[in-house]
């Protein structure tokens, strides 16, 4: 698909949304959301329906949706879970009046009973002797960081259902289509032919739009069953959970790790389907890449009575390793180390598994990356600079602007998923070459000529000598649709760019000796994953790994105290890259949105540098996730460096002015 | 109440209830797709469309507030030769637009570019930043408007 026509079409509005959906008579729905974060329903009072108009709420629709076996209530029961939890939904041809008829729904809400307490679960993690390892600990060092919720987005997204007889259509906004059709038919007690799903591209560079599409689409298909009609409703995407993290470590004379504790906690509101995949990421986050092999890990996950949480751009990846790293910085400062050094001496060496057990790839960059990273950002001599103006500041006789820093951080970030639920693990797709030379390719997430979708048109058309032009992405088979998992975590990077190669290679050898057309399905299942135990967290829980080094210099101005990032130099190794120019602007925008994660308050008005470099280890084959690694890496960076410049230990992100100032951040 | 006023250039006249959301009378009586209600409250930037010239958010504008005015969107924008300009800023800048607020971002973009060629840095930013979108590079999109600017001035010169 040409490029400029998409964008054309996409500016001036042409390209279809999900709202852009069934015509003029579809019915516009809107909620009725819980006023208070908790309390009881005592009662509700509809006020008569005018004609045309119909409404629905828990008790007409007691049903759950289920996500990888995870239940989420579609209305509020009796109890409200969260403020603006949807307690009933209304549809009308006309949404002033539909707004009208819901602004006179009287209910009364009693208190909840007894304190709220928020509802936690927790799990321990251990593995060697803690104990033997701090009673000959070197050092014990000590690392805390609380990262607060994210807050849902603004925007809404808009879910249609068009009705047609017993069939209904779904158009979302979704990376899990199959989950879609799955839960719509249990909301309607109907079979799962009769569900269609058509996507729609999600928000670029963002795993947000994992469950909640689903809830809308089945909310939706509730009210345009009861009205026989089409219906269009809006939700807004939820935020994504915080944590609170505790870590201490034993070192050796060596500075080397030789045991952690951590105790943690996760805030991730009232729900937070597919919890447990988070957790993990998290807790492998927590090791970073250096190998430990004793350690003690409290987790908890707290349930408070805040909007429900869903992934976040790494899916705990970035919550963890902001703490690991942030860790093991602390760790390289308190040694007396060069940094640099200290994280290159304390990689895994071949044989070794790194983090809490996992194997180490072959080809494992990262001291080479390391090495670029440092040498372009001048890394050590600058670090110790700073080091020494901190050091010395109350002798200088006037305070400059700005004090500087500098900050490094690894990172790596598994592709794909990790749990085994085994609806989260599979993947389709089909080639259909027809007599008239068009290629379609059938997948289960679209994404109308985006960058990603270009490139395996390129690709394919490459394998089979056909021009992009004749090829098209559809998304309308069962199958392909039905059962597939969520194409999110660098899914579709990996997984279905092999896919398409795999099926292209196959449908070349078939060209020339089948007659035309002819259709080649490529899958893969992945119930469970044989090769990691996540009991004792050894083996090799990812389809393949993106390795990443990030280094961050900042200001901090003596006057505002306001944090000014100068430059950001990022060296990744994301495999083969399927489109040069468009890996680096994603990579881009990771950088700005994990800017605006690290500090508020602040609306930045320079631009920062950002030197990216793409690693190229050889491996031609594997293309890889490369927009999530700055959320891994950035973060710790960026603290060390206001750290470093402050000489304030800042424990909390977002940085503000307020706690540089209240922190003692003077001469 | 009968309001009418000019979309896309044509003379229109609705009858609607006076308090009904622009953004939805122009969406549901009209057919305009470009702009969209995420938010309802003046967050998203999604809704925008030119009145008089002027960017505003129909999901603030009571439907009696169009009376006599002349409303542009996407649709009568992008029917004109010079929207290739806005389009050949974002793409020569490679701008990743989600569908939602492309149209948005659009319309921002020719909001400025009608009222100036040689637009200040700030003026830049707070085009760039009307919309509320926190999945593309704002540096990107204001390079994109930039360079919008740029190409809209040669076809100026050029006719
Ligand atoms: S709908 Fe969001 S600003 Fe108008
Ligand atoms: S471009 Fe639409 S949310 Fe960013």
């Amino acid at each position: 698909m040409d490029e400029g026509r998409t964008l054309s079409e996409k500016m001036s509005g042409r390209l279809k949304k999900p709202g852009d959906a069934g015509g003029k008579r579809v019915l516009s729905g809107r909620f009725l959301k819980a006023p208070a974060a908790s309390g009881r329903i005592k009662s509700i009072e509809l006020p008569e329906l005018p004609p045309g108009m119909v409404c629905i709420t828990g008790k007409d629709s007691p049903g759950k949706t289920r996500f990888a076996g995870v239940p989420v209530p579609l209305f509020t029961g009796k109890i409200i879970l969260w403020e603006g939890q949807p307690i009933l939904a209304a549809a009308g041809l006309n949404t002033t009046e539909v707004d009208e008829w819901i602004s006179r729904v009287k209910m009364e809400i009693a208190p909840p009973e007894g304190n709220a307490e928020p509802l936690v679960s927790e799990k321990l993690i251990e593995k060697g002797s803690t104990v033997e390892a701090f009673s000959k600990a070197f050092q014990v060092i000590e690392e805390r960081i609380e990262i607060p919720q994210t807050p849902p987005s603004s925007a809404a997204q808009t879910v249609v259902c068009v009705k047609d007889g017993a069939n209904y259509t779904i158009h979302a906004a979704s990376s899990w289509p199959g989950s879609i059709r799955q839960n719509v038919a249990a909301a309607l007690k109907t079979d799962k032919k009769n569900i269609h799903v058509r996507t729609y591209p999600v928000s670029p560079g963002s795993n947000k739009e994992l469950w909640f599409p689903t809830v809308t689409a089945c909310q939706a298909a509730l009210l345009s069953n009861r009205a026989k009609k089409s219906v269009r409703i809006n939700s807004t995407a939820p935020g994504y959970p915080g944590g609170d993290f505790h870590i201490r470590g034993a070192i050796d004379a060596e500075g080397r790790i030789t045991a952690l504790e951590i105790i943690f906690t996760l805030f991730c509101g009232a729900v937070f389907p597919l919890e447990e995949e988070f957790f993990e990421r998290v807790l492998l986050g927590l090791f970073s890449i250096y190998p430990c092999r004793n350690y003690s890990i409290l987790g908890r996950i707290s349930h408070e009575a805040s909007p429900p949480s869903t992934f976040g751009p790494g899916a705990g990846f970035e919550l963890g390793f902001l703490a690991g790293e942030l860790f093991a910085s602390r760790v390289a400062e308190l040694s007396l180390s060069p940094p640099g050094g200290w994280h290159r001496e304390s990689f895994p060496v071949p044989g070794q598994a790194f983090g809490p057990g996992i194997v180490l790839p072959k080809d494992f960059p990262m001291k080479d990356m390391l090495n670029t990273a440092l040498n372009l950002s001048d890394f050590e001599r600058k670090s110790a600079s700073f080091e020494q103006t901190r050091l010395s500041r109350h002798h200088l006789d006037s305070e400059p602007e700005f004090y500087r820093g500098i900050g490094l951080s690894c990172g790596w970030f598994g592709n794909g998923f990790l749990s085994s639920p085994k609806d989260l693990g599979s993947a389709f797709l089909t080639l259909t070459l027809d007599k008239d030379g068009e290629l379609t390719i059938e997948m289960p997430s679209l994404n109308h000529g985006g960058p990603l979708e270009r490139a395996w048109s390129n690709m394919t058309g490459e394998i089979l000598g056909i021009e992009d032009k004749s090829i098209n992405f559809t998304n309308r088979k069962i199958k392909v649709n039905q059962e597939a998992g969520p194409s999110l975590l660098g899914r579709n990077v990996s997984i279905y760019t092999k896919l398409l190669e795999l099926a292209g290679n196959d449908l070349l050898k078939r060209r020339f000796r089948d007659p035309l057309p002819i259709s080649v399905n490529r899958s893969r299942r992945r119930s469970g994953n044989r090769s990691w135990n996540p009991n004792l967290l050894e083996g090799s829980p990812f389809e393949n790994i993106s390795w990443g080094v990030g280094i961050v210099e900042i200001a901090v101005s003596t006057v505002t105290m306001e944090v000014i990032p100068t430059q950001i130099w990022l060296v990744i190794d994301g495999g083969k890259l399927l489109m040069p120019d468009f890996a680096k602007s994603a990579v881009e925008i990771s950088v700005e949105q994990t800017l605006r994660w690290c500090h508020t308050g602040n609306e930045q008005k320079e631009a920062t540098l950002v030197d990216i470099q793409f690693y190229n280890n050889g491996n031609k084959r594997i293309s890889k996730d490369v927009s999530t690694l700055p959320w891994l890496m950035i973060p710790a960076a960026y603290l060390q460096a206001v750290r470093q410049a402050s000489g304030v230990i800042i424990s909390r992100i977002p940085v503000t002015p307020e706690q540089l100032r209240t922190g003692g951040m003077a001469k | 109440m009968i309001i009418s006023f000019f979309l896309n250039g044509n003379p229109v006249e609705i009858d609607t209830m006076p308090h009904h959301r622009s953004v939805d009378l122009l969406r549901e009586s009209f057919q305009i797709k470009s702009i969209q209600q995420s938010c309802s409250d003046a967050l998203c930037g999604t809704c925008l469309i030119l009145m008089d010239d002027r960017p505003v958010l129909s999901c603030l504008v009571p439907a009696f507030e169009l009376k006599f005015k002349d409303i542009w969107t996407m649709e009568g924008i992008s029917s004109k030769k010079s929207y290739a300009d806005i389009v050949g800023g974002y793409k020569s800048a490679h701008v990743q637009l989600c569908n939602s607020c492309a149209p948005a971002r659009a319309l921002a973009t020719e909001a400025l570019l009608r009222q100036t060629l040689r637009p200040s840095a700030e003026l830049v930013r707070e085009t760039a930043e009307s919309v509320n979108c926190s999945c593309c590079s704002t540096r990107r999109v204001m390079d994109a408007i930039l360079r919008a600017a740029k190409l809209r001035e040669k076809r100026i010169h050029e006719s």
